[in-house]
């Protein structure tokens, strides 16, 4: 396993575990400079941030270190307790590519209190922290041993991790093994109480909008070294307090980058991903996939959304036609169906009690929660319903139904928009029956492993009726729906035509894709009414092909 | 007596295979095979008895996937499993299973659906002097 560094600081001999690893609650926003200034009711001077020329005047006069704060953004980084810490990146006059700096500001009760935190690039050699404004002497700050200051021991962990790794949410990581630190090594910070360095302010140009300002929630999950998400454990969260608690490292390239996709990590995106999602054109969709995926943040649903979510990214990665008003963050569709497929679907969600509403009538909860509809090359099929299979052919939590883009009769393009309607609805019913059963499977959003007993049971009460259909019949799902929800279908064509017809045509026309001999429904019709029903599908067919969709 | 035997024999060997481990199979995948199969399709206008004669083996290319039909079962290469190739002189080794056996064990297995009812399938197909052995997932069941 590898390891992971975890903060774990002690005073001498008396071992806590305090970390920002455990911090539940706590936020890290991005402000900017000026909002910094006003939340604290506090000028550039008062808090002695200099311009370029006095800290160049003051330099010539004395050995201060000096250093220049680089932008105009403020990371601020609530703690579990409420309290807030400013930490803003510096750059040193002096090259310095040992270390990297930052300028902590910690709120007081009455006072700002201003630290330079050091942080050594080479992980053996001690973090030094110096409060700044202590004294009026000023020391080289390499020298931290002496005397006044205060040194305490860190550790460093490795963790054996939950066993449900992967969770960004420690609240549903349910699992019973906690995870196990193991003790490393411990290192040294020390606390020098006399260091009082010019920093220099950012340059005017360095504009920041604040309400580009992003929040998020820091849960305390880490990345190991292989690149699994480590969770604290959800009930272990000792309140101990140190001194200086663990803050997050910020470097220039944090902040700039700050804007990037946050959930780039959880949902495994590969580089060309995260290029495209943090590019400015694309802002909406990271937008509403942040937006989308902190509403889950903490529910027991922040799996489920996960996958819709990475789905969203990959179906608006691939199809660069794709915009986010392609996916339904409500409904947790994602519609990758282009023109003629498009029009006939948003014109069935449209029409008049609406595809919602007619599909509702066979057993609520419409609509199916991450359903992909796609376009495929599906040779001699309509249409197709895919259900997870554990092994990607549609992802775990996702059902996939891909109309057929072909050029042969049976691709969308030949056939009357009302069968293309018909399809869809078809499709959908598919999907829905797989949604319910994996509803009651509870078996990680796929069908993998399940036994027939796990179906019977899971059916048995909740959905008396396919339980049945699924005890007595091989090709279950069509023989439940051409015995119960021919009129569901017909009832959303008729919708969707504006009842131009009989109500026997659009029965007739439901029948398509469910006339195989051993259907029972359709076997025992006699071969005069089965010819009816296919000569009206013929026909309807003949007349209305090729036809476009407005 | 003779069929009593054999009852008793079949429900011993499928209660041992229900309860086993699962097994990993092999089904030979020939698309040079010229062999039709009698497959049932939706009865149509034009089509009224529903019938069709497809090619045994078939193997499509989709978007991202790449589908594999023997007769009218549906197989979907398992993209976690890698592709292997091995030589010819294997094939004779491999035990392989058919349609019919696969799904003899279907029907004694404790599993809903196809995918899970082995630990692993792999159809071999021939090519020059190797074998390319496809891991895949039986899918018939899971796309309606």
């Amino acid at each position: 396993m590898g390891s992971l560094l975890l903060w774990n600081c002690e005073k001498t001999e008396e071992i806590t575990s305090n970390s920002d690893l455990q911090d539940k609650t706590s936020t890290i926003s991005k402000i900017s400079l000026d909002t910094f200034l006003e939340e604290n009711d506090i000028t550039k001077q008062e808090i002695g941030f200099k311009n370029k020329k006095d800290v160049k005047s003051f330099n010539k006069k004395t050995d201060k270190p000096s250093f220049k704060i680089n932008s105009k953004k403020v990371l601020s980084y609530i703690n579990k307790k409420g309290k807030t810490i400013y930490i803003l990146p510096l750059k040193k006059d002096i090259k310095d590519s040992l270390y990297t700096y930052n300028l902590v500001i910690k709120k007081g009760e009455s006072n700002l209190e201003k630290y330079i935190y050091k942080y050594p690039k080479d992980k053996s050699k001690h973090i030094e922290i110096s409060r700044i404004g202590k004294t009026n002497e000023h020391k080289s700050s390499s020298k931290t041993h002496r005397k006044g200051s205060t040194c305490e021991t860190y550790h460093n962990y490795y963790i054996i991790p939950c066993p449900c790794v992967g969770h960004l949410d420690p609240y549903i990581c349910s699992c019973p093994i906690r995870p196990e630190w193991i003790y490393l090594n411990s290192y040294q910070v020390c606390t020098v109480d006399n260091t009082d360095p010019d920093i220099e302010e950012p340059d005017s140009d360095a504009d920041f909008d604040d309400n580009n300002n992003t929040v998020f929630f820091d849960n305390g999950c880490r990345k190991n070294s292989e690149g699994i998400s480590e969770c604290p454990p959800a009930e272990d969260n000792p309140d101990i307090y140190t001194p200086y608690e663990p803050l997050p490292m910020l470097t220039i390239d944090d902040i700039d980058g700050f804007d990037d996709f946050i959930f780039s990590d959880t949902l495994g995106l590969t580089d060309d991903q995260q290029k495209w999602i943090n590019d400015e054109e694309n802002k909406a969709a990271k937008d509403a996939i942040t937006n989308y995926l902190n509403s889950f943040a903490i529910t027991p649903k922040f799996e489920n959304a996960k996958v819709f979510a990475y789905q969203s990214v990959l179906a608006l990665f691939t199809n660069h036609w794709m915009t986010i008003n392609n996916i339904d963050f409500d409904e947790q569709i994602i519609n990758e169906l282009t023109d003629k497929a498009k029009c006939v679907y948003d014109k069935l969600t449209e029409s008049s009690t609406d595809f919602k509403n007619a599909i509702k009538k066979f057993d609520g909860e419409f609509p199916v929660s991450h359903l992909n509809l796609i376009m495929e090359d599906l040779g001699n099929t309509r249409g197709e319903t895919r259900a997870p299979n554990g092994a990607g052919s549609s992802p775990d939590y996702v059902i996939t139904i891909a109309i057929n883009s072909n050029s042969n009769i049976h691709r969308i393009g030949y056939r009357p928009n009302l069968m293309t309607a018909k399809t869809i609805a078809h499709e959908v019913i598919h999907a829905e029956m797989f949604r319910k059963l994996l509803s009651v499977l509870d078996n990680g959003g796929n069908i993998a492993g399940v036994t027939r007993q796990n179906v019977l049971d899971a059916l048995d009460g909740d959905f008396p009726g396919m339980y049945d259909y699924y005890r007595r019949h091989k090709n279950w799902q069509h023989q439940q729906m051409a015995t119960h929800y021919r009129e569901t279908i017909a009832d959303v064509l008729k919708s969707f035509d504006n009842n131009q017809h009989s109500n026997q045509f659009y029965m007739d026309l439901a029948w398509e894709g469910l006339k195989y001999s051993n259907i029972s429904t359709w076997s025992s019709q006699s071969q005069q009414e089965k010819d009816r029903i296919n000569k009206v599908i013929n026909d309807y067919i003949n007349t209305n092909k090729n036809q476009p969709c407005q | 007596m003779k069929k009593h035997i054999y009852v008793l024999i079949f429900l011993i060997s499928a209660n041992l295979f229900s309860q086993s481990e699962k097994e990993t199979v092999y089904l030979l995948f020939n698309k040079n095979n010229k062999e039709k199969c009698k497959i049932n399709v939706e009865q149509t206008y034009e089509n009224k008895k529903g019938i069709s004669f497809v090619n045994k083996y078939r193997k499509e290319e989709r978007k991202n996937r790449t589908i594999f039909y023997v007769c009218e079962e549906v197989f979907v290469l398992d993209r976690r499993d890698k592709i292997d190739t091995c030589n010819i002189k294997y094939l004779s080794k491999i035990k392989f299973e058919t349609l019919q056996t696969m799904e003899s064990k279907r029907g004694i297995s404790k599993y809903a659906f196809k995918n899970s009812i082995f630990e692993k399938i792999y159809l071999v197909e021939k090519y020059k002097d190797k074998i390319i052995k496809y891991p895949v997932i039986w899918n018939t069941d899971l796309i309606e």
